[in-house]
């Protein structure tokens, strides 16, 4: 009450002032509740409340409210998070119409991540973490480290990640066009990419000499650990000794699921934790390994570069720190968040932001930091201006294509082989 | 404030009466309405909702501060690309920007190898008075390392209150030993004028417009003319490269070359934005002819004294077309909580015209031959006001006048250090000596040095003038 009395009194006198005294009691009615609402406001809010009325009452272009309001928390995500997103209901509705349109079993294999950016910029939005093995983007030389600066014309600042939809498209409609810059050029460079059934073959196996095995991952997609499991058995048979030892090829592999990434971990984990998921709003989940090693503790070096990233990097991650397995080659992305939508109440939208990241099992954290291997051997071709992916090179024929590179050129892979051999003719009874 | 025009000073207080008393009237006519400002509280619910969520589920826990900071910097941000926050550190910043003066040392600086190396020296202050020499690197500061600090921080660090005291530890060449030098900081004044003599040309370079533009621009042509010991042909007044700065002080520079009229018009939403400002008798140049320089880095302040001296055909405008930025921003402080940059105004030059977008259209425009590592590999347009997203359109000029320009980006903004192969300021030189045919307005001098005439615009394609065949003459006559 004390604070309506004051208030009444410096009206008064501002009414004073204008001569009409027939204002005063308008003003003393409707002044109060506006006054709670204020007095209700944390500090920081009222800070808000001040700069918005000043924008308001002297910007040359007469603001509005909901435009300032948009832009502030526009500002708090971008900052905060380049990941993070407004999502107005308008953008809600139409991303349930996009994936109502989903279709699952095409897709031009491209995983992205958005950049952190300057306000206003209408530069690159999103860099490309990872192109799924043998997809159309992998075949047009697509990797870790491109730009994408348009896509059919949009710049890519103006589309929220949900717009993206690269996996989401029904075949209906249609190829892409990708405007990409790479390295130091500025020139942009455009690829038309149509979108095809994403490949069955998700794991490859390959016998190598002196009882060695190689596998490789193309996509940490549902079918990855049953496909795993099913073909290590028939391989194994074809080897020209028994099984030495394994090579799992993580390279240049990004989406995927995190349950998979688990699950082949548990394969060759006896014992111990897989990973550990935390978050601010609940109590970290650790997944532990159930009993039982698939090849019975035989030797594993699992090849990883910038290119390996989410789930791979999970299961890197926990072999590694589990000591089953040795990691060779260059340092993973670094991305270990998990992010989600967080709704607004009233229907008023959400917000996607990180609300969560993995730990290793060492209980380190796996975003942003990024795993080291045990032996680091720099890709042979750091090139920026190489046409293709670490683990491709330009297809033979010469059309522009990509290919996966054989495993005699491939000197992270015969750093592997080497490192198996020596260990497992040391340890020969 | 910013805007301190003595000109309009009784104009200005009437109007400011004005304005007070029409806000009163609002205020009390809003409030008889239904309250808008339940809407305003609504809106800040949404936000506040988000600023909960964030706190409580984003991964990190966030730094309160911060995200305020960074929300009401978005929130400006949003409504053009010339307001923002500016938070208490910034807002330091830009006064000391402003004022163009501060309490340090006086040296300039950059950082190699996480330390800090001395680039020079400036004349007449503590550090060149103490013996601070160029390229002495600078490992610690009052005995603390400077290896892990950034260059903004060893700066903050080194400035501070006038008359107090710091040991800077210096390595320098050819000694072994570390140097330890004590400086006390005095007032260091950032000169936004340089100037020298081109034989029997005065050069006056601004490259900013702070508190000391003006009068540093009256001291320094004084000095210089009584050097010469006569009267000079002519001036140069480099507004290249120069992102503008106070509204006051362009005024006062433009009047520094006009006798009377108009210089620029400022209007706003409010009428305590909406000024006009006169010159007052009085040329520092004594009548003398003026050639001002602008590419495509002269924006703001420096396009209203381009535009002023245009207009009453004072100067002829010589370069590239300006950055086009026609809008004021006035500095509103928040107390404690720093300030808020905020795009309050237009402004128009003399004949009525707004450069928003669009910018200075040289009389001769002269590009500069760029060096091959500049060249871009594909043809780019250089960026401009018109290319800044959410950018205020430009609109049509006052008092009816026609202008059916279009929207333009900028032009290069590319200078050559040595003055011989600077193009521009040749070409000037050469005009005020006399060296050359006097150019035609409208006249393009290309890089390789062939001229031709600027293509008519729509609006004036009835006059049949510039055949084509004429272009190509390197002089054009009048």
């Amino acid at each position: 009450m004390k604070r309506h009395f004051v208030s009444c009194i410096g009206l008064m006198a501002a009414c004073l002032v204008v001569g009409g005294s027939l204002l005063l009691p308008l003003s003393a009615q409707t002044q109060s509740p506006d006054d709670a609402a204020e007095a209700a406001l944390t500090p920081r809010l009222k800070q808000m409340l001040n700069v918005m009325r000043i924008a308001r009452s002297r910007h040359l272009l007469k603001p509005e409210n909901p435009e300032m309001i948009d832009g502030a928390i526009r500002g708090l995500l971008a900052r905060l998070d380049p990941d993070a997103e407004l999502y107005m209901p308008a953008d809600m509705a139409r991303m349930g119409a996009t994936a109502r349109a989903r279709s699952n079993s095409n897709s031009i294999g491209i995983d992205v991540r958005k950049l952190a950016m300057p306000p206003r910029s209408t530069g690159p939005a999103y860099r490309i973490v990872g192109t799924a093995d043998g997809s159309p983007a992998a075949r047009a030389g697509l990797r870790e480290g491109d730009l994408v600066a348009r896509i059919d014309g949009i710049p890519t600042a103006e589309l929220l990640s949900a717009d993206l939809g690269f996996d989401k498209r029904p075949r209906n409609r249609g190829a892409f066009e990708f405007s990409i810059v790479r390295g130091p050029s500025n020139v942009p460079i455009e690829i038309v990419l149509g979108p095809e059934a994403r490949r069955s073959d998700a794991v490859v196996a390959t016998p190598l000499p002196m009882g060695l095995l190689l596998l490789r991952v193309g996509q940490f997609d549902a079918e990855m650990t049953a496909g795993l499991k099913r073909w290590l058995e028939p391989t194994q048979a074809t080897l020209d000794a028994p099984l030495r030892g394994l090579i799992l090829d993580l390279r240049d592999i990004s989406a995927g699921l995190i349950d998979q990434s688990i699950g082949t971990a548990d394969l060759f984990l006896d014992t111990g934790i897989i990973v550990t998921l935390e978050t601010r709003s609940a109590a970290a989940i650790p997944y532990p390994a159930k009993p039982g090693d698939i090849i019975a503790g035989k030797p594993i070096v699992v090849l990883i570069n910038a290119g390996t990233a989410g789930a791979a990097e999970i299961l890197a991650a926990a072999l590694q720190d589990n000591k089953r397995a040795t990691l060779i080659g260059s340092k993973s992305a670094g991305l270990g968040s998990v992010s989600s939508f967080v709704s607004l109440p009233g229907n008023r939208g959400a917000i996607r932001m990180k609300t969560g990241r993995y730990l290793s099992p060492s209980g380190r954290p796996l975003d942003k930091a990024g795993i080291k291997p045990d032996i680091e051997i720099k890709p042979a071709a750091t090139d920026a201006a190489a046409a293709c992916r670490e683990v491709d090179k330009p297809a033979d024929d010469g059309d522009g294509q990509c290919e996966r590179c054989a495993v005699a050129d491939d000197t992270v892979m015969q750093a592997a082989i080497a490192y198996l051999s020596a260990i497992s003719t040391a340890t020969k009874p | 404030m910013m805007r301190k025009s003595d000109y309009a000073f009784w104009t200005f207080v009437t109007l400011a009466g004005m304005a007070g008393l029409t806000t009163v009237f609002n205020v009390s006519r809003t409030y008889s309405a239904t309250s808008p400002n339940a809407e305003i509280y609504k809106q800040l619910d949404l936000f506040g909702d988000v600023l909960e969520r964030v706190r409580s589920d984003y991964v990190e826990k966030p730094d309160d501060a911060t995200l305020i900071d960074n929300a009401i910097n978005g929130m400006l941000a949003a409504l053009d690309p010339h307001s923002s926050y500016l938070n208490a550190k910034h807002f330091r910043d830009m006064q000391i920007q402003t004022r163009g003066e501060f309490g340090g040392l006086g040296i300039e600086v950059t950082m190699e190898n996480g330390i800090v190396k001395v680039v020079s020296p400036i004349d007449e202050t503590p550090a060149a008075k103490a013996g601070l020499q160029a390229n002495d690197l600078i490992t610690h500061l009052d005995g603390e390392q400077i290896v892990g600090l950034t260059l903004e921080q060893a700066v903050e660090k080194m400035r501070g209150p006038v008359n107090t005291p710091i040991t800077l530890t210096i390595a320098r060449k050819g000694k072994d030993e570390p140097i330890d030098i004590r400086i006390v900081r005095d007032v260091i004044r950032i000169n936004a004028v340089k100037s020298r003599l081109e034989g029997d040309v005065i050069y006056v370079k601004i490259s900013t417009f702070n508190e000391q533009t003006h009068a540093n621009l009256v001291k320094q042509v004084d000095a210089l003319k009584k050097q010469l010991g006569k009267a000079p042909v002519g001036y140069v007044i480099d507004l290249r490269n120069n992102p503008g700065g106070l509204l006051d002080q362009a005024i006062s520079v433009s009047d520094d070359f006009l006798e009377k009229g108009a210089i620029v018009l400022t209007k706003g939403r409010n009428l305590e934005e909406t000024q006009r400002a006169n010159a007052r008798p009085g040329d520092i140049t004594d009548g003398k002819r003026v050639l001002v320089l602008v590419n495509g880095g002269s924006a703001s302040a420096s396009e209203i004294v381009a535009g002023a001296l245009q207009d009453h055909k004072r100067a002829l405008i010589l370069g590239t077309r300006s950055f086009g930025k026609g809008s004021v921003q006035t500095i509103i402080p928040l107390g404690q909580n720093g300030a808020i940059r905020l795009t309050t105004a237009r402004y128009y030059t003399p004949s009525g015209r707004s450069i928003q977008a669009k910018g200075i259209d040289p009389d001769i425009l002269i590009e500069q031959e760029l060096p091959p590592e500049l060249k871009p590999k594909t043809p780019e347009k250089p960026r401009g006001e018109a290319s800044l997203k959410g950018h205020l359109k430009g609109e049509k000029g006052e008092a009816g006048k026609k202008e059916e320009r279009k929207e333009e980006s900028g032009s290069s903004a590319y200078v050559p250090k040595e003055p011989e192969k600077d193009m521009q300021l040749q070409y000037a030189l050469k005009l005020l000596r006399g060296e050359m045919a006097e150019p035609a307005v409208g006249t393009i001098v290309r890089a390789d040095g062939t001229t031709e005439m600027r293509k008519p615009e729509p609006a004036v394609a009835e006059k049949p003038d510039a055949k084509p065949e004429d272009a190509k003459k390197d002089t054009p006559k009048q």
